[in-house]
């Protein structure tokens, strides 16, 4: 039998949903031209096949939110040539992150009736917090374009060129009237990373930022926006419904609470 | 009908409006006009003047735009649409090009340009002279841009005269006026304000005249005349926002330093909304997407803008890594800089980055601050 000299993909997952590995399934008729392309070497979402590392590309999901986790991702590192993060939880810490700030101790104890089974970490943290992440796919899920870009750029040998700018550019871009200016309805398209093609303004509902923040984002200067057309709790709920522990979005959920205070 | 009587006009009612549409739709137009969609009015196709804005304006300031009912039941009484015609000529993304892999050979599929013929009913002066700053760039320099050119030359506009300027419009103090140039369009209308509106049209092409030539309607009376003058005299007179062309090249060209834009940068979100509006910007970046075999690689062109940290990426960083420095490139290029790249206005004073940026950033007052502080030096 000749090797197979095809880049060997593993898929791993973390303190997640599943629905950013389902992402890759969804592509369907793309997907098998992606899987002749490569060895699926860890997938567990679609094959009970597993082979050994090291792996060319290894696309993570989840986060840290177990000692033994944290191990695991190191040693993911040490055999994978490149690690992408997927999604938010990956990239920032997810919704599960709302723990960071909370008593892990007892919320285990309000759940479980033997929480002294468990062996958790006090926070939930992203990947690139633990080891070095490649290239980071925001969103929650994430864009199956996006995913499949990234993937056929690698294939082919060139670098991905995924875009670090905000969601108004999509808006723009496909035509979509400011929700934020026309409508006086609350929108986290200005300091949200794109990428998601402005799925939530073309379906006339403002973003509420599960991209996370985009690189250059000022929360301080929406915040006035925000204000003018929403209460302080929604915008704080905005800021931390799926990367409530993104830095810039803290910023802005910190402002508006802020806000409140003051007034 | 001779040219003779066509090169003076017609004058009617709403049924002349009527006219124009069946007679552009005739002639195999694609006809586009201001229409409401959703919470705005934007550029969308028409083929009835019943979906023109009756009795609708917009209400217009910094980071704000809202839709109201109008006291007068006319079609043109609005603003600035969302978007220019920029779209039309220069689409925000389009595939250039696909080099596929046959075998040792390299297939060139160059994407077919989609240049229907379209004529836009009620074009603004400001976004027609916009128009000319796209020309210069995509089709009068050394190297036009076939797929501007052909969209370009497929355009057919009917201007119109404003009446009631937003209150973020400054089109007189950029040079421009609330009547537009007729060499900037192929028709020129007139909408005479009252209880049962009267329209003017004229034509200023060849193209303009064989549209007019096929139209029923009065001869433009002198009378006419007196009242468009008057309305265009109101609403100039109207137009309070003023950001003097001398005097703000001049303040801007000693703007010098990014401190100078540190504070408007605070207030920036860097979204690339005012970018995304301006009708004179052009910024474009092109990339590549790899087809999922592996076999063929598509060349797309999309709309870029100087507020992304990733313009000016170039080896080893961005040049202008500060939102200070993007802020500072953006206005000294429209208010400074661009006159002597092309000879032209990069403003031409219509306000959408004002209306459409969601901080609320007003780019006259920002300007007028660098005007203030010159003239106090």
């Amino acid at each position: 039998m000749t090797e197979d000299r095809r880049p060997k993909l593993a898929v791993w997952k973390f303190a997640s949903c599943d629905g950013c590995q389902l992402s890759l399934l969804d592509c369907e008729d793309e997907l098998l031209m992606v899987a002749g392309a490569v060895q699926i070497a860890q997938f567990t979402e679609a094959t009970r096949t597993v082979l050994p590392g090291p792996y060319d590309i290894s696309l993570v999901e989840g986060s840290i939110t177990t000692p033994h986790d944290a191990e695991r991702i190191r040693e993911i590192r040490r055999s994978s040539k490149l690690l992408i993060t997927i999604g938010a939880c990956a990239t920032a810490g997810g919704v599960q992150a709302l723990r960071n700030t909370a008593d892990v101790a007892e919320m285990a104890r309000a759940v479980y009736p033997h929480p002294e089974y468990l062996d958790v970490l006090a926070t939930s943290t992203p990947i690139a917090d633990h080891v070095d992440v490649d290239l980071e796919l925001r969103g929650c899920p994430i864009d199956k374009g996006q995913l499949l870009h990234v993937l056929t750029s690698l294939l082919a040998g060139r670098p991905p060129q995924i875009r670090d700018e905000p969601v108004c550019v999509s808006c723009k871009r496909a035509g979509v009237t400011c929700i934020l200016v026309a409508e006086g309805r609350a929108c986290l398209g200005p300091v949200t990373h794109g990428g998601c093609g402005a799925l939530c303004p073309r379906y006339d509902r403002g973003c509420f930022g599960c991209y996370g923040p985009a690189g250059d984002a000022n929360p301080e200067a929406l915040a006035r926006p925000l204000a003018a057309v929403a209460q302080p709790e929604q915008v704080a709920r905005l800021y931390s419904t799926i990367n409530p522990r993104a830095e810039a979005f803290e910023r802005g959920r910190r402002l508006a609470v802020l806000g409140q205070e003051e007034t | 009908m001779s040219a003779e009587t066509a090169s003076k006009g017609r004058a009617g009612g709403r049924e002349l409006l009527d006219a124009l549409v069946t007679t552009l739709i005739a002639k195999g137009y694609r006809v586009m006009g201001p229409r409401r969609e959703g919470a705005a009015l934007q550029l969308e196709p028409i083929d009835d003047v019943d979906q023109l804005p009756w009795a609708v304006v917009d209400a217009q300031g910094p980071g704000r735009y809202r839709l109201e009912q109008y006291e007068q039941p006319v079609a043109f009484a609005h603003g600035p649409l969302a978007f220019s015609m920029r779209r039309l000529v220069s689409p925000p993304e389009e595939r250039l090009v696909t080099l596929r892999r046959k075998g040792a050979e390299l297939a060139v599929e160059p994407a077919a340009v989609h240049a229907r013929p379209t004529a836009v009913i009620g074009a603004k002066g400001c976004d027609l002279r916009a128009l000319r700053a796209q020309d210069a760039v995509f089709r009068d320099g050394a190297h036009p841009d076939p797929r501007y050119v052909a969209r370009r030359e497929a355009l057919f506009t009917v201007a119109v005269a404003c009446h009631r300027p937003a209150d973020t419009c400054f089109c007189v103090s950029r040079g421009g006026d609330v009547r537009p140039d007729p060499d900037d369009a192929d028709l020129l209308l007139t909408e005479l304000v009252s209880a049962s509106p009267r329209y003017l049209l004229e034509a200023s092409s060849d193209r303009g005249r064989e549209v007019l030539e096929a139209m029923p309607g009065d001869a433009i009376g002198e009378d006419d005349r007196v009242r468009a003058s008057g309305q265009d005299h109101a609403a100039r007179e109207a137009m309070v926002r003023a950001l003097p062309r001398e005097a703000a090249q001049a303040a801007l060209l000693a703007a010098e330093e990014t401190e100078d834009f540190e504070a408007v940068a605070e207030r920036c979100l860097a979204c690339q909304s005012c970018t995304a509006v301006c009708p004179t910007c052009f910024c474009l970046t092109v990339e590549e997407e790899p087809s999922y075999d592996g076999q063929a690689s598509t060349r797309v062109r999309r709309r870029d803008s100087c507020f992304s940290p990733d313009f000016s990426y170039m080896h080893g960083g961005a040049v202008r890594g500060s939102r200070a420095g993007r802020y500072r490139h953006w206005m000294r290029h429209k208010l400074a800089t661009w006159s002597g790249q092309w000879g032209l206005d990069g403003c031409v004073g219509c306000g959408r980055c004002t209306t459409w940026c969601p901080a609320g950033i007003d780019f006259v007052a920002e300007a007028t601050r660098h005007i203030q502080r010159q003239e106090e030096t």
